[in-house]
């Protein structure tokens, strides 16, 4: 129990350090929203003192406030539940996550998954095979998916799979151009599917070679273990070998990067969410970042902070469950 | 654990098969209801619900208000004029202090009710909350009647015009004129905005967070739907200018302009608005896609380059015009624009091809020639010299006080981009000019724009008739950069003036135009500034990029240049007669059959006309036949000759000729009387019925007809159905004189003999 409160301090205090340098570190960086949009205004034939009139009616709070005023208005907005207000999208910061973190989650949990179930299968099945061809081929893969950028590999689906071949909707987005998304039926449901096959196949393409490189690693280290030497030489099975032995000792330290991905999961993923009009997280994050909107990009790392200090939590309570040599104490 | 796996691999397959299912699984029934309807579909960008939203007044809304909204007028910068749209008719007085405005009555918003003064001022106290400058110059708004509203001004001025008749878009009171009435209290009750901001922020907040759940105007669409990659808009059956020719509009979300393009070539989107396509994708564009109709059109703003006169040595001037001649705009305009761009001709601060436009031509030939700073690098490096400047062991140039000509270029916004940066290093390193590039974010570069921390920096520049003195106002008081304070100063002289002439408060006075200021006068305001720019050189004008616009020959549009020329800037608002008008109307088209019989005025054949058409087809039958009527796809549609059809959707039309049976009617030659045929042969429609009338000579008596050698009658008159080929006879008779004179002689020779007899007996 002792051990739980004492986590549990510490992430907040986690939490709290990455709220606060999330704050700073985004009003420190040049330019500023004001500016931004005065600009937008001066390109639409305003003059200045009209563009900065708009702007300045338009920014929830005093650009040119000090930043430790800045600060304690945020904070006490968060412990109210109130992130702020997008100046760009004139909305409420509460409202922009409501909407973005469901299509986040769906698509991101679904693949984040996928890609582990299968990475860890294909390392510790290359692992056995090591110094085979498969196991170049894979190896050769996973080194290359994993360093390339996940918008490359996406446009590539994209214009293969739907646009040449047709397998799948050439209309991005999370659902199709006509559906309506008020009416959860069988239409919308089928729809939201097709449209995050390609978003999650690009993202399980890129995420799983890690995984599997990582398995493999860990495999390999595993199996020069004496318990396997030691279990083989009993005449066990294979079958149990693989999975007691090796498998169950080979796969702990991914569960507990898998439980920090939960919470990153949170965070989006900016380039293929921003590639396939999918509106999560990771493309309001962008929005945000481009036009120095304070409180949304804020608020975007205030959830990703949290989910990922969670999710660390949870990999701390799995862990001693999955490995009985860790205790709580 | 077992079945865990079971169901985790049974959803992943469904899945997986689901997504891969075909797509006309979902899209059948709406590919059928697409058939009949004409939609026009361009790419749009927009954040949708719930994130995007319909405050026409607030940033982040989704501007679909272009054809929803309606305006007062459409406005023509090409030649000026405004044609009447919800405003019926306007004055403004001709001593500029006040302006009216008549509405068109019967005007519908897409809720049913009907435009009125509310309407108008609802949007107009709601842009009082952004205070917007139009409300520098109202005084006070008077209601005439429910069409008819005045605005009273504060000074001499015809500024609000322009905003009243077409900037802002008519909004409907239904929706902000709760905060419109509040506002209007407000000044009521004495409060100026532009006093006291705080008298009107709880209104402003209110207005901020408005939230309308959808857009309700009186333009020529309303919505219909907002999905995340597509806004679809219909047609208003009670638009004040009739229902658009278009049934609906589809905005569409690309996520890649790769993506769009790909769309726009396969002829899946009808219309982009893009500046400077790659050469390379608008060949495509007009080999692979049949409907593509494109034109090239001058945008009137065009890239600068800002030279920070605070920092030395640039606040040299001989230093500016050094650079001024140090870079090739032509090759480096290339560099950013790929798909083409004009390098300016003058170094003069505004849109060089509207030069002449603006200026007079003497004047541009006798004051403005030196400003052209024609690519002359050896002239650069001569000034530099002239300076005493002497190039460095590593080639830079240094002042006799020992600094470097070395700067930084700031650039970012898109202004001027990375491989035309990295050009005009280049070519300023050939003249001993070290550039030092920093490619940044938009943010980072209006941050180091504003606070003056750049030595040189992207920009842009405008026409004289786009925000120019705005243009004016950044170059020389704006920017830190630009203080006039420390480094332009507000005075200075122009050969032609004796006096020397304030710039800042030159530039300022043009948004008065042209209530104060004579065309005269504008004329010469403009001429000083630019004199002053091109010898001062605060910025470099380097080159306007083109516009590339795409229509679909699927629809009929105009193709005038003229009027395209004036979206270089106002592209969704230049758009709007298209919708307003019905200038742009899909095609249908005429299939006219061919025919036996006779003629058409439209040869038979497949012609493609405008939605809404009227044509006139008129049909001539041949010799021998007959117009019997005209069949439009597949229906009688009327016997008379000329056809006149509206093309309200796709028509099939068929003139229908039949052809003629003749009988031949033989007249044969009489004797003792006349016909009224004469004898001979002639055709007649069978079935028709011919009348003949005989008349006898004297002598003759006429006995009979026979027709076809049979008798027919007795009477003069005959009447024969051509049912046959008849042949008619008219039989006279000759009257026996002989018998009369024998008569005559018998009576005679009684008379005689009587007479003798008689003779002698009375012996």
């Amino acid at each position: 129990m002792r051990w739980i409160v004492r986590k549990t301090v510490l992430s907040v205090i986690t939490l709290f350090c990455a709220v606060t340098i999330t704050f700073f570190l985004y009003r420190v960086i040049p330019g500023n929203p004001v500016d931004l949009m005065i600009n937008y205004y001066l390109s639409l034939g305003y003059s200045y003192e009209e563009a900065l009139s708009r702007v300045l009616m338009m920014v929830p709070f005093v650009p040119t406030a000090p930043l430790h005023e800045q600060y304690v208005d945020f904070l006490k907005g968060v412990l109210r539940g109130d992130l702020g207000y997008s100046f760009t999208l004139a909305q409420p910061i509460t409202r922009i996550l409501g909407y973005a973190i469901p299509w986040t989650v769906f698509s991101v949990s679904i693949s984040l998954v996928i890609s582990f179930l299968l990475g860890i299968m294909m390392g510790m099945y290359i692992a056995y095979k090591r110094g085979s061809l498969l196991d170049k081929i894979i190896s050769f893969y996973s080194s290359i998916t994993t360093a390339m950028p996940q918008n490359i590999l996406g446009f590539f689906l994209i214009w293969s799979l739907a646009i040449q071949l047709g397998w799948f909707p050439k209309e991005l987005g999370p659902y199709g151009p006509r559906v309506d998304p008020s009416k959860f039926n069988l239409e919308f449901i089928t729809s939201v599917l097709r449209h995050a096959a390609l978003p999650i196949l690009t993202y399980v393409l890129t995420s799983m070679g890690s995984w599997i490189l990582m398995m493999k690693s860990s495999t390999i280290s595993v199996l020069g273990e004496y318990y396997v030497t030691a279990a083989e030489a009993r005449g066990l099975k294979d079958r149990r070998i693989v999975t007691t032995y090796v498998g169950r000792n080979a796969v702990l330290p991914l569960f507990t990067r898998f439980a920090i991905s939960l919470g990153f999961m949170f965070g989006g993923a900016l380039l293929i969410e921003n590639l396939f009009l999918y509106p999560g997280i990771g493309r309001y994050l962008t929005i945000g970042i481009s036009m120095r909107d304070y409180p949304l990009v804020t608020g975007c790392f205030l959830i990703t902070s949290v989910a990922t200090v969670l999710g660390n939590l949870l990999a701390d309570l799995l862990y001693s469950r999955l490995d009985p040599r860790i205790r709580f104490e | 654990m077992k079945a865990w796996r079971i169901l985790a691999s049974g959803l992943i397959c469904i899945m997986l098969l689901i997504s891969m299912a075909p797509q006309s699984f979902t899209s059948i029934k709406t590919v059928t209801a697409q058939e009949e309807k004409s939609v026009w579909i361009r790419p749009f960008g927009y954040n949708p619900p719930p994130v995007g939203h319909f405050n026409y007044f607030i940033s982040g809304s989704i501007a679909v208000f272009d054809w929803v909204f309606e305006l007062m007028t459409h406005y023509f910068a090409a030649n000026g004029t405004y044609i009447s749209c919800v405003a019926e008719s306007w004055q403004l007085d001709p001593d500029y202090m006040w302006f009216q405005v008549k509405l068109r009555k019967g005007v519908k918003f897409h809720d049913g009710h009907e435009l009125t003064y509310k309407d108008v001022l609802a949007t107009l106290y709601c842009v009082y909350l952004l205070k917007d400058r139009l409300w520098y110059f109202i005084k006070d708004v008077q209601v005439i009647d429910d069409y008819t509203i005045k605005f009273i001004f504060t000074e001499k001025t015809d500024y609000p015009v322009f905003y009243i008749l077409w900037h802002w878009m008519i909004v409907s009171y239904t929706q902000y004129g709760s905060i419109s009435d509040k506002v209007q209290q407000r000044i009521k009750e004495g409060k100026n905005i532009f006093d006291k901001t705080e008298d009107f922020q709880d209104l402003i907040n209110e207005l901020n967070q408005f939230r309308p759940e959808t857009v309700i105007g009186c333009g020529p669409y309303k919505l219909k739907s907002v999905t995340e990659t597509m806004i679809v808009l219909e047609a208003f059956e009670d638009y004040w200018n009739g229902k658009p020719p278009i049934d609906e509009i589809h905005l569409v979300r690309y996520a890649t302009a790769d993506l769009l393009w790909e769309a726009l070539i396969k002829g899946e989107a009808h219309y982009v608005w893009a500046i400077s396509p790659s050469p390379d994708l608008v060949r495509r564009l007009v080999t692979e896609n049949p409907y593509a109709w494109t034109i090239r059109i001058p945008r009137p703003v065009g890239v600068t380059l800002y030279i920070n006169k605070a920092k030395y040595p640039l606040s040299l001037v001989d230093v500016r015009r050094a650079l001024a001649y140090a870079i090739n705009r032509s090759e480096v305009g290339w560099v950013q624009y790929t798909g083409g761009c004009v390098p300016s001709e003058y170094v003069i601060g505004f849109h060089v091809p509207d030069l002449t436009r603006y200026l007079n031509q003497s004047f541009i030939n006798q004051w403005l020639k030196d400003f052209k700073y024609e690519y002359n690098p050896a002239k650069a490096e001569q000034i530099l010299q002239g300076l005493g400047f002497k190039r460095g062991a590593d080639g830079v140039y240094v002042t006799p006080n020992g600094t470097r000509l070395e700067f930084t270029l700031v650039t970012g916004g898109g202004w001027i981009n990375a491989p035309a940066a990295e050009n005009l290093k280049a070519q300023l390193q050939k003249v001993g000019i070290k550039l030092n590039v920093q490619v940044v974010d938009t943010a980072v570069w209006s941050d180091a724009f504003y606070r003056g921390a750049y030595d040189l920096s992207g920009g842009v520049y405008g026409s004289p008739g786009f925000s120019f003195d705005e243009y004016y106002h950044k170059y020389m008081t704006l920017y830190p950069g630009h203080d006039p304070a420390k480094t332009w100063g507000q005075m200075h002289s122009v050969p032609w003036k004796t006096q020397p002439v304030n710039v800042t408060k030159l530039a300022k006075t043009i948004p008065l135009f042209p209530a104060q200021i004579s065309q005269a006068e504008l004329t010469e305001i403009y001429s000083t500034l630019a004199y002053i720019t091109g010898n001062e050189v605060p910025v470099i004008n380097l080159y306007q990029p083109a516009v590339v616009i795409l229509m679909d020959k699927r629809f009929v549009f105009p193709t005038d240049p003229g009027y395209w020329n004036g979206l270089g800037s106002y592209e969704l608002h230049g758009l709007r007669p298209l919708f307003t008008f019905g200038w742009l109307r899909p095609k249908v088209n005429l299939t006219v059959e061919s025919v036996v019989g006779g003629t058409l005025s439209l040869a038979p054949g497949r012609y493609e006309y405008g939605k809404g058409d009227t044509v006139t087809i008129t049909a001539t039958p041949l010799s021998r036949y007959r117009f019997e009527r005209w069949e439009v796809d597949g229906s009688p549609a009327g016997t008379d000759t000329t056809l006149t059809i509206k093309m309200d959707r796709s028509h099939r039309v068929k003139a229908v000729f039949s052809s003629i049976i003749y009988k031949t009617l033989t007249v044969l030659p009489v004797e003792g009387g006349t016909l009224s045929i004469a004898p001979g042969s002639y055709e007649y429609e069978a079935g028709q019925t011919v009348t003949i009338t005989a008349t006898p000579s004297s002598g003759y008596n006429f006995e009979r007809w026979e027709v076809d050698g049979s008798p027919a009658g007795t009477s003069t008159t005959l009447t024969i159905t051509m049912d046959a080929d008849h042949t008619v006879k008219a039989v006279f008779t000759r009257i026996p004189y002989e018998m009369y004179i024998g008569i005559v002689v018998v009576i005679v020779i009684i008379a005689v003999a009587a007479y003798l007899i008689l003779k002698r007996r009375g012996k």
